[in-house]
């Protein structure tokens, strides 16, 4: 069965602030997340956490062999919090510190106490080899130990982090829309060592696709190939062992698929589906890349603009940037239905693209201190310049669109095969 | 518009509705709603937006299209899953009751 765990990166800020705090005898702090829960396909489960509560002061227990041990209350605090969360899906983990560099491991302790799966660990480091970033799959140090040598494909890129061809082998990354912009962020995935992608477009190339989608070809248009084989093929040529999971569908019917991701990104046509998608990956703390590119104006006037934007739980979204509004989601759904297509552009694309995937690098290997998990790029394809005022101006704010309690599952149901 | 009374009169039509809210939009959530289209009958889970959404004065949101009603549907995720809906205009926000009838109109 797979789980994954993901939480808002302020959440795990909150939780180390609390974590390294020192106790007046206890070698290290413990503490609880209170999470809600979503389905995967196959039985599987997303762990989403929403809260965190720290074990008081005085309910640490003396025991001098465990780093800490808590008392009685401790425990039943939690029970509460369990209780309290009113839902079948809640659920509360302990959690703690290890000190230790490299990818997290469970200790000795942790396996005989409670199991490995059942117990959520964050290595002090994490944040250094992973920005600190919701990615955190159980059971994933056991996979990951005694990879030493860094893939040779990647060797040039070694600085993003000693592990960091085996953290991008393991994402798996949604990538929704695959014309101008999404073509050109799955190259670059693929370029970059990303292992698992989920592609989704419902269309066939056209020849009018021919001036920007990258990977595409003459034969692929006769052919009336689709764009996800077309991005699929991409993938495998730069790296055979990619699992792609290839959905020539709309991305609301690949929900199943994009739900497991560990980022997305959007490289959709029009405001309600990106709003949309947003709010999918808000539900399920998955941090959202959200690409878009327009050309304006008229005849010899024409200026080309575009924005990238990371969208991380708990961050400001798409709304408080502006990017969308109620006014453009009415003038895109006036628009419905007319004939004739949205100019495009390769080379604008291009840089949209590089911008979105330099932002999901940093995101899960940073190489330069801690990792960015709000951004908002926008660019003057005239004066070719990035700008990042409207993030300037949001700078420290919280997101007053999305509420923390709206993650996982609206409709989950419990299963009894769970845990089996 | 969202009051407990309105919730109880809507639960007269279906036992199981509740309240969902999702970045700031609110919605009646109607499990197993019974929809009637002339001679048949058809049980659908349903989503009722309070609200405008996709531009429209508000929406009936169906787990599944009803088979030759509602012309046209489109497909949304809202509340992290999917759901279909035609292209049924013009009913403004009021009580969630009258707003269901309005909708259910589509189908029958």
């Amino acid at each position: 069965m797979t789980t994954l765990f993901r939480a808002p990166k302020c959440l795990i800020d909150a939780v180390r602030d609390d974590l390294y705090r020192r106790h007046r005898f206890a070698a290290e702090r413990v503490g609880f997340l209170a999470c809600r829960a979503a389905r995967l396909a196959n039985n599987g489960l997303i762990i989403l956490a929403t809260e965190y509560h720290p074990v008081a002061d005085d309910d640490y227990v003396e025991d001098p062999t465990v780093g800490a041990m808590m008392g009685a209350r401790a425990i039943r605090v939690a029970m509460q919090l369990a209780y309290n969360g009113g839902r079948e899906d809640t659920s509360v983990f302990h959690i703690h510190m290890h000190d230790r560099a490299g990818y997290p491991v469970f200790s000795q302790t942790d396996l005989t106490e409670s199991g490995l799966g059942r117990r959520l660990l964050l290595a002090s480091t994490w944040t250094q080899t992973c920005g600190n970033q919701p990615i955190f799959h159980s059971g994933c140090a056991t996979t990951i130990l005694g990879m030493e040598l860094m893939d040779p494909r990647l060797v040039s890129q070694s600085f993003l982090g000693p592990d960091s061809d085996a953290i991008l082998a393991q994402a798996e990354v949604g990538v929704a829309g695959l014309c101008g912009g999404g073509s050109h962020v799955v190259q670059q995935l693929a370029h970059v060592g990303v292992g698992n992608f989920v592609v989704v477009d419902d269309d066939i190339i056209e020849e009018k696709n021919l001036n920007r989608l990258v990977g595409g070809t003459r034969a692929d248009v006769d052919a009336k190939f689709s764009k996800v084989s077309i991005a699929e093929r991409v993938i495998r040529s730069v790296n055979p062992a990619a699992r792609v999971i290839p959905r020539s569908s709309r991305w609301q019917d690949a929900i199943e698929d994009l739900r497991r991701c560990d980022v997305i990104f959007g490289c959709l046509d029009s405001y309600r589906e990106r709003d949309e998608l947003e709010r999918f990956c808000r539900r399920y703390l998955i941090p959202y890349i959200d690409c878009g590119m327009d050309v304006h104006g008229t005849s010899g006037t024409f200026s080309i603009s575009g924005q990238v934007v990371l969208s991380s739980p708990g961050g400001p979204c798409l709304w408080c940037f502006g990017i969308l509004t109620k006014g453009r989601i009415a003038e895109e759904a006036g628009q419905y239905g007319k004939a004739g297509s949205r100019p495009q552009v390769v080379w604008s694309n291009g840089v949209l693209a590089s911008i979105a995937v330099d932002l999901f690098v940093q995101l899960i290997c940073p190489w330069h201190g801690r990792a960015q998990m709000t951004a908002c790029c926008e660019f003057d394809g005239n004066r070719h310049r990035i700008e990042t005022s409207r993030l300037d101006n949001l700078a420290g704010s919280r997101c007053s669109h999305f509420r923390p309690d709206e993650v996982g599952d609206a409709f989950f149901v419990t299963s009894t095969n769970v845990g089996a | 518009m969202s009051s407990p009374e309105d919730l109880a009169e809507i639960q007269q039509v279906c036992a199981g509705a509740i309240y969902k809210t999702e970045g700031g939009q609110k919605f009646v959530f109607l499990p197993a709603l019974i929809v009637r289209t002339g001679d048949n009958t058809f049980t659908r889970d349903a989503l009722l937006t309070l609200r405008a959404h996709s531009s429209y004065a508000s929406r009936l949101f169906l787990s599944e299209q009803i088979p030759g009603r509602g012309g046209t549907y489109q497909t949304h995720t809202v509340l992290g899953r999917t759901w279909c809906t035609p292209s049924w205009k013009n009913v403004p926000p009021g009580r969630p009751i009258e707003m269901l009838m309005q909708h259910l109109k589509a189908y029958a």
